[in-house]
């Protein structure tokens, strides 16, 4: 990417053109693209995620017009090599001296308080039904855990899958919750 | 707020695709099967899915030391580092408290009848006979167990706020604790519809808290149990709330008193 290039609007139409002639459309894979390469990132320990998301961005539309003439096939697939160099740049820039350790987080024994609070708030907002859900599957530790969940997806006639799933879009539910109550400081 | 089981919307991944996702989190992967992964993260919402999911099991298990030192150091560096993987720590952590602080009552299995009745179909008749007796045995025994007064296994304790009754000169009611533990009822000052979700918190003369949550289905009061190994000699403060339906709570004024002798 040019050092003196600028997202302009127009070119930002362009890229949103090239994504899909459905503008509608086009925002939400434009939508769908930048989450997933936030989740990308953060899995590789990127400590901005969302600024890799929109460097990745960025560096696409700067080479848009070259794109439309040249390029041929997913537009994904070209996002995704972007962010592969995007990643091990980001690697090399990084430093390896801050490590994470189990002693350093608990360093932040006040955070964890706060959120526990606001977890045991957040839990509070649940159905009965999915409280228990949520309670029951965290029971079992080691490998008892195994055959108590697949007890359980047998007992709700789901499947292992299935109740993966519902668990963790009950967890999505409680870290959004979580998040706006850490915010509003509403814990205590 | 009740979510829907998600099932519909699925396509079968293969076992090899969670495979994949694993080793891609815990940086196994070769850089060609590094980029076909990614690649795939960004185009398939099912193997997305299973990226979340697999993040949320890791996690997990990075917690119950169930990962070797490699692969922990991996997250480390990497899921763990990240603002998301801070946040998913966190959450773990505070899950795995609560569930700790809120034990269940195990799933409910097979019942007691249903068990009885698989073993009785699945035995040859001299079994049958031997079980049949033994039924009849334990059927005595219950009836004449019945009999007797039972042991007094929970010491009750029925207890109203200070603010709605006591003035300050009372005494603290006194209980002795002889059995598994107390059952606590207390008195709302005025009547309420049941079923009614409620917190109380109860703290000793040491300062220390505990939090008790449940369901209460008396319009006049909530009763909780608690173990007597949580329980301490001495002077107990309990305060009580009801939790509404948005989560906040919603304190009822006052506070209940009990000594434990």
């Amino acid at each position: 990417m040019k050092k003196d290039w600028e997202l302009t609007p127009e070119s930002f139409g362009r890229l949103l053109d090239w994504l899909d002639s459905d503008r509608q459309k086009a925002g939400e894979k434009y939508q769908k693209i930048r989450l997933r390469l936030i989740k990308i990132f953060a899995s590789h320990g990127c400590s901005n995620p969302e600024d890799l998301a929109d460097r990745t961005f960025n560096t696409v539309t700067s080479k848009i017009d070259w794109l439309v003439e040249n390029y041929i096939g997913d537009p994904i697939l070209y996002f995704c090599g972007v962010a592969r160099n995007i990643i091990k740049e980001d690697l090399r820039e990084r430093t390896r001296t801050t490590e994470f350790s189990e002693s350093k987080m608990r360093q932040d024994d006040n955070d964890e308080e706060q959120v526990y609070d606001c977890l045991d708030r957040c839990l509070a907002t649940l159905s009965e039904k999915n409280l228990r859900l949520v309670r029951e599957y965290y029971q079992e530790k080691g490998h008892e855990k195994i055959t108590h969940r697949r007890r359980m997806a047998d007992e709700l006639d789901i499947t292992m899958r299935a109740l993966r799933l519902r668990v963790y879009h009950l967890r999505l539910q409680l870290r959004e919750c979580i998040e706006k109550c850490l915010e509003q400081g509403s814990f205590r | 707020m009740d979510v829907g089981d998600g099932s519909n919307r699925l396509m079968p991944l293969s076992d090899n695709d969670s495979e994949i996702i694993r080793r891609y989190l815990l940086g196994k992967l070769t850089e060609s099967d590094l980029v076909t992964t990614e690649q795939r993260l960004l185009t398939e919402d099912d193997f997305f899915e299973e990226f979340e999911l697999t993040k949320d099991d890791l996690v997990e298990e990075y917690f119950a030391k169930q990962l070797n030192q490699d692969e922990s150091r991996w997250l480390e560096q990497n899921l763990l580092a990240s603002p998301e993987g801070k946040r998913l720590t966190e959450i773990a952590k505070s899950i795995d408290r609560y569930v700790a602080r809120h034990p269940l009552a195990p799933l409910k299995k097979t019942s007691w009848f249903e068990g009885v009745g698989e073993l009785w179909n699945s035995r040859p008749v001299l079994l049958r006979v031997a079980a049949g007796l033994a039924v009849v045995v334990i059927v005595a025994g219950i009836f004449w167990s019945s009999r007797a007064p039972s042991p007094q296994i929970f010491a009750t304790l029925t207890l109203v706020s200070t603010s709605s009754t006591r003035s300050g000169g009372d005494e603290t009611q006194k209980i002795r604790l002889d059995g598994k533990g107390l059952r606590l009822v207390l008195k709302f000052p005025v009547a309420v519809n049941p079923p009614v979700r409620y917190r109380v918190e109860l703290m000793n003369g040491n300062g220390d808290k505990r939090t008790f949550e449940g369901v209460g289905n008396q319009a006049d009061s909530v009763q909780l149990e608690i173990p007597a190994g949580e329980l301490t000699r001495g002077l107990h403060a309990a305060t009580l709330s009801t939790i509404k339906a948005d989560g906040t709570l919603d304190r009822i004024p006052g506070a209940f008193h009990f000594t434990v002798e």
